[in-house]
């Protein structure tokens, strides 16, 4: 099975911008 | 029987989905307010695009893991909104019925018929475990939370 392996470069890009994008989408998201 | 299974389960993934994307563009279409690109862009990629990243056996972990996620931004947005401005509770368990749907869609391509996989300690919270759902939502929530009531 491939597994997403922790703490590897591709992993560090993918959780900063995740963090960015969501904290974003929260601050976008004006209900 | 494993191929019909899967293509039913696929299309009631589309099904969901589609009726999902459906009742959103009711409520607010797209161009009227900013964030109706939200759920716009998450219906099309529930009703195109991830039933067809299930059919392929290549793709699955790509299906499974936006299906997850738009689950998980669907949680954490519609629960916002049911906090606000009124509940969206039920809405939030339909799509639960669809992170269901590609879950099985998972398991039933990734592990063999009969296996019975118990993940203990770390392992418990990584992909593909439903642990890694839980951490991912909890912590999608507060950094969601964390964008609303700091970032200006």
């Amino acid at each position: 099975m491939n597994k997403i392996k922790l703490f590897k470069p591709l992993w560090w890009v993918v959780h900063v911008l995740a963090i960015v994008g969501v904290a974003w989408l929260g601050k976008f998201v004006q209900f | 029987m494993k191929k019909h299974i899967k293509r039913l389960l696929i299309f009631a993934l589309f099904a969901v989905s589609f009726g999902g994307g459906w009742l959103h563009y009711a409520y607010h279409p797209a161009a009227k307010t900013g964030f109706g690109w939200v759920p716009f862009v998450s219906a099309i990629l529930s009703v195109i695009v991830i039933p067809v990243l299930f059919m392929f056996r290549k793709t699955v972990h790509w299906g499974y893991l936006l299906n997850g996620f738009t689950a998980i931004l669907g949680t954490v947005t519609m629960g916002h909104f049911s906090f606000v401005l009124g509940p969206l509770w039920a809405d939030v368990a339909i799509l639960w019925g669809k992170f269901a749907i590609g879950r099985a869609l998972f398991c039933i391509e990734v592990y063999p018929a009969d296996a019975n996989p118990k993940p203990r300690g770390w392992a418990l919270i990584r992909y593909p475990n439903m642990g890694f759902w839980y951490v991912h939502l909890a912590l999608w929530a507060l950094v969601y939370w964390l964008g609303h009531a700091i970032w200006r």
